[in-house]
């Protein structure tokens, strides 16, 4: 406790150097939150020369933007929402996604599922396989940026619905429906490889179903 | 689906990724660094004006903070002492002003001529062979793997692991690499397209001697800096004469940095020199910042490192997004350098230069700016209008002054055509040593060499 306390006096401290114009107080920032930053904006871009760009960037803006920071709420979350917004605009403009309007055809399904399935390992075995990470990473490149950014929200910096809908600019309502949007496509998606309430032979039986679909093409 | 397994799955993903094993502090306080510069730049482009008064101001405040300091070295003991220990890697000055040795003046004349008529036009000449033909020729440049050669071949010579800058520094490529085998030192150049100079200089053992009177500085010049964890000595400004002069005095606002540390055994020197009309003023803190994070060039990306610049015209073109008007007639002795992209300016950057000449080099470089109008107002000089074309075209030379000077060469032409801002710069790197002019025939038969 009193370590954490005396991180957020020296965050405190750090911002209010920033405010005042001093860089010094950025250094601090940079040590206690640039990783973070990068690893959600890369989960969210796919691509780690741009994460890094565009978190440097962020950081680059902090001198003039800390103003704008009311020092009464949580740095960390008003930094990531930079981060994150940043990361849907560049996601947006890159393209590195398929819209959520066009569906994803049954033949790259029959693809991805193929790729994602082993029939083999239980969930708790499965996570230590590269196989499972795969899988998400290219869940993950299906999804919208949008729906990209609640979920790094949501499952990798641990943001509650009511903190996204706030950081996000967004109304609660919103920020359901993009998460309730995000877990159908992931489920769809990772479900064969990853849910612990699916057998290993549904899994199975639904990669034999999708091989003699493809068969018959 | 299992949150738990998804969180655990986005976790590794990500830092097996981004790994946490390197400061990212270095990184950004570099960017901070460019940023600054090129902040300062947009100032600097938007309020010329301003600018230079401020800098009459800062020069004036300089020389009364030199006066005042000397006067508290030389009057005080206290003073005495500090300055004796402040000394110590510069070669210190006894004079502020020293006559001109002899034997420079014959050498000199050439270059420092008391008129303010250039010393010699040149003339502008077809390329001989096609633009494509030129791009190919310039692919010569930094990323050759020759200067990469050249530098293990002197890391074995000096017996020692050369460094060179950081990467993407301010546009900053290398422009010459000049070993000396006698005092075991190697110097590298770097340039931009906007005139900066920063050479880097390094060694084993003692700083080597100074062997000419304009290399030393005055002691009051030298200020106290710490490079990391090494202490370190700066200077700002430079020996120099005017044309009618017999002397050199102590210039002390010069557009000159230098900054010296040493690290074990080893001594660096990197120093600054810019065109005050087209680059932004560095300041001590930059040459420190730049000092702090020098790399080892035969480590890592070695390439990436002495490059700092896309050289390929064809990569640029894919960057642009709008046709490159590449010139079919350049002054006989240039020859094309190399090519960037400019983020921040979002224009494409076109280098030409002369071969060294007594260490001066003469630079043509052409930007290419779609979307109209560019901010890139770096002094007021006498503006002569030109037809090119269809358009009218403003020659542009005698910058700051609204004469030509044998000290600001630089001339400028520049209009605008199919909504692309086309500029033309012409200058001397900023020692003495070039001092051609192309004249506003010149540079229009390069403008419509163009079109």
């Amino acid at each position: 406790v009193d370590s954490d306390r005396t991180c957020t006096e020296i965050e405190q401290q750090a911002i209010a150097s920033l405010k005042r114009g001093n860089l010094d107080g950025l250094e601090v920032l940079v040590r206690r939150y640039y990783h973070q930053a990068v690893r959600a904006a890369y989960l969210i871009v796919h691509d780690r020369p741009m994460a890094e760009d565009l978190v440097q960037t962020i950081f680059l803006n902090l001198n003039e933007k800390i103003g704008q920071f009311d020092v009464n709420r949580s740095f960390r979350p008003w930094f990531m929402r930079s981060v994150v917004n940043a990361a849907i605009n560049a996601a947006v403009q890159n393209e590195h996604w398929i819209s959520l309007d066009v569906e994803i055809s049954e033949v790259s399904q029959i693809t991805l599922a193929e790729n994602l399935i082993d029939p083999g390992p239980s969930p708790e075995e499965a996570i230590e396989t590269e196989e499972v990470r795969h899988a998400v990473w290219q869940a993950l490149k299906k999804l919208t940026p949008n729906q990209r950014a609640v979920v790094i929200l949501r499952y990798y910096l641990g943001l509650s619905e009511a903190e996204m809908a706030e950081e996000l600019n967004s109304t609660k309502s919103s920020i359901k429906w993009w998460m309730r949007a995000a877990r159908e496509r992931l489920q769809r998606l990772l479900y064969l490889v990853v849910s612990p309430d699916l057998p290993p032979s549904q899994g199975l039986r639904r990669s034999k179903h999708l091989k003699q679909e493809r068969g018959h093409e | 689906m299992n949150e738990r397994i998804l969180k655990q799955a986005l976790h590794h993903l990500a830092e097996q990724a981004i790994p946490a094993d390197v400061d990212p502090w270095p990184a950004v306080r570099v960017r901070l660094t460019a940023s600054s510069i090129q902040a300062k730049q947009r100032e600097l482009t938007k309020n010329a004006f301003s600018m230079r008064t401020q800098r009459i101001r800062l020069a004036t405040g300089i020389i009364l903070a030199l006066l005042a300091m000397m006067a508290f070295f030389l009057a005080t003991p206290q003073g005495r002492a500090l300055a004796n220990k402040l000394l110590h890697y510069f070669v210190s000055a006894h004079e502020l002003s020293f006559p001109i040795p002899t034997q420079w003046v014959t050498d000199a004349a050439q270059y420092i001529e008391p008129t303010i008529a250039p010393t010699a036009y040149i003339t502008v000449e077809a390329v001989t062979q096609p633009s494509v033909e030129v791009t190919v020729q310039g692919k010569l440049v930094e990323t050759s793997p020759t200067l990469m050669r050249q530098i293990q071949e002197s890391e074995t010579d000096l017996g020692f692991q050369i460094k060179v800058l950081p990467p993407h520094q301010a546009q900053l490529v290398v422009e010459d690499l000049i070993l000396d085998p006698i005092l075991m030192t190697v110097y590298i150049v770097y340039t931009n397209p906007y005139g900066v100079e920063v050479g880097l200089r390094q060694g084993i053992g003692e700083f080597p001697p100074e062997n000419e009177r304009w290399q030393e500085v005055p002691e009051s010049a030298i200020l106290p800096a710490q490079v990391g964890e090494y202490p370190a000595e700066f200077v700002r400004g430079m020996f120099a004469g005017t044309p009618d002069s017999e002397a050199l005095s102590w210039w002390a606002d010069a557009p000159f940095l230098r900054l010296r540390w040493k690290e074990g055994d080893r001594w660096f020197e990197i120093s600054r020199t810019g065109h005050p009309e087209m680059s932004p003023p560095l300041e001590k803190e930059d040459l420190i910042v730049l000092a702090e994070h020098l790399v080892i060039a035969s480590l890592g990306n070695g390439e990436a490192t002495i490059s700092g610049a896309p050289v390929e015209l064809d990569a640029i073109k894919e960057q642009a997004a709008f046709e490159i008007r590449i010139p079919t007639q350049l002054p006989g002795d240039f020859f094309f350098r190399y090519a960037q992209y400019d983020d921040q300016a979002q224009c494409v950057v076109l280098v030409y230069s002369t071969e060294p000449r007594d260490g001066a080099r003469g630079f043509l470089v052409i930007f290419e700016t779609p979307q109209g109008d560019t901010n890139r107002v770096y002094g007021v000089g006498k503006i002569i209008s030109i037809p090119i074309g269809e358009a009218t075209g403003q020659y542009i030379v005698g910058y700051n002054t609204g004469e030509p000077s044998p000290y600001r060469p630089a001339e400028r032409m520049t209009w605008q055509e199919d909504n692309i801002t086309i500029e033309i710069f012409h200058f001397a790197s900023v020692i003495l040593g070039y001092n051609n002019r192309l004249g506003e025939d010149g540079m229009l038969e390069i403008a419509e060499s163009m079109r």
